[in-house]
């Protein structure tokens, strides 16, 4: 406070908004003038990161409210499909694998990828994303499922869900990049890839004191 | 790029991303009047979380106008839900001049005890401060915000400053002291 203190002579600007000032005298309106410059950067920065995703996550569940909102009774059967395909996506444990577990013929299930039937192809979806990696041609199987008009939401979203649990492996990245890059015409799928753009952590919330639980 | 209000019409016919824009123009001005009202980094989470909430499921309902004092008229009606006991209005009784101003001026200062200072007086009195200095809002912005008359924010603004000065003046110089006299 004291460095804005004016010197005497020193010509003084006004700090404290002119409509704020009106009755004050001199010496009043001097400490007021102090305090209101002083109060810069007194209250703490938010916590950016975390309120950055909640709010992803409010648009994420606004999109799918709308989008389930409109549809019809087609639309309805395909949004239970989505419905049960994302519960054991990502909501079902996946039990570690055993000895005995049998390990899953990649090349099999890739060409079940382009199965005649939803379930077969559901299946390999799901055999895939659960691989230990995801091999080029598979990967770049589900991107175009991913990427067809003509695949079922919930075809699109497993295939995307598939891709985006092998995303540390760079041909993958590369692939989801390029999913980026075109309107999918899925809400969801659009919504999904966003996140899956989107920074973990902008490194502010540290700076306002750490994770809130 | 577009100003607020425009994003905010886009917003309400659906193009929900936008939100994200007026979100990175607005949430740290949001958190610091939440701060103000709610008294910690808490409650001004979950209230800047509950209010882009409630823009974004209201979002229909906006008819134009400065979109930045329904953001903040939306905050403080959150805040006031997830605080129900906290007043938003102002004390009824006069503030004391307190020590004079020669007397302030001459103690020295820091910022901490600054915002302890801050951090004592009325909420209702805290509301206007931030919304002035941090948002440059004028009287007749905060009075969208608050509900009061132009001429009322005004007198509240005066009566704030004084609580304030009247506040740091009663604090101890040292942050760790406790040598805190009594509220302002």
């Amino acid at each position: 406070m004291k460095e804005n203190v004016p010197e005497v002579g020193a010509p003084r600007k006004e700090h404290l908004p002119a409509e704020f000032r009106e009755g004050l005298d001199g010496a009043e309106a001097r400490v007021f003038d102090t305090l209101w410059d002083d109060l810069d950067e007194v209250l703490p920065e938010p916590p950016s990161g975390r309120l950055r995703r909640g709010l992803r996550r409010m648009i994420l569940a606004e999109r799918l409210r709308a989008w389930g909102s409109g549809l019809s009774m087609a639309g309805m059967a395909t949004a239970l499909v989505v419905g049960l395909v994302l519960g054991r996506l990502l909501f079902v444990p996946v039990p570690p694998p055993t000895p005995d577990t049998p390990v899953p013929d990649l090349r099999l299930e890739t060409q079940l990828l382009s199965g005649a039937t939803t379930a077969a192809r559901l299946g390999a979806i799901v055999n895939l994303r659960e691989a230990q990696s995801l091999p080029g041609p598979a990967a770049a199987a589900l991107a175009g499922l991913v990427a067809n008009p003509d695949s079922s939401a919930g075809i699109q979203i497993a295939a995307l869900e598939a891709l985006l649990a092998h995303a540390r492996q760079p041909e993958v990245q590369g692939l989801v990049i390029e999913l980026l890059d075109r309107p999918q015409g899925n809400p969801m799928v659009e919504a999904l890839l966003r996140e899956a753009r989107a920074p973990e952590t902008d490194g502010r919330d540290e700076a306002a004191g750490g994770t809130r639980t | 790029m577009a100003n607020d209000e425009t994003l905010m019409e886009r917003v309400s016919a659906g193009e929900l991303g936008l939100l994200g824009e007026l979100f990175e123009r607005h949430h740290r001005g949001l958190f610091k009047y939440c701060m103000a009202i709610g008294g910690n980094a808490g409650i001004a989470e979950d209230c800047v979380q509950e209010a882009f909430r409630r823009v974004l499921q209201y979002r229909r309902s906006y008819r134009g106008g400065q979109f930045r004092s329904w953001l903040f008229r939306i905050a403080r009606n959150a805040a006031m839900d997830l605080l129900p006991d906290q007043p938003l209005e102002p004390p009824d009784e006069e503030v004391d001049t307190g020590p004079g101003p020669e007397q302030l001026l001459a103690s020295g200062q820091d910022r901490d005890r600054l915002r302890r200072a801050l951090g004592r007086i009325a909420p209702a009195y805290r509301e206007v401060i931030v919304l002035a200095r941090y948002q440059e809002m004028t009287s007749k912005d905060i009075a969208r915000v608050v509900g009061a008359e132009d001429g009322a924010v005004r007198v509240r603004m005066h009566r704030a400053m004084k609580a304030l000065a009247r506040a740091w003046s009663e604090l101890d110089e040292s942050p760790e002291s406790g040598h805190e006299r009594k509220r302002a």
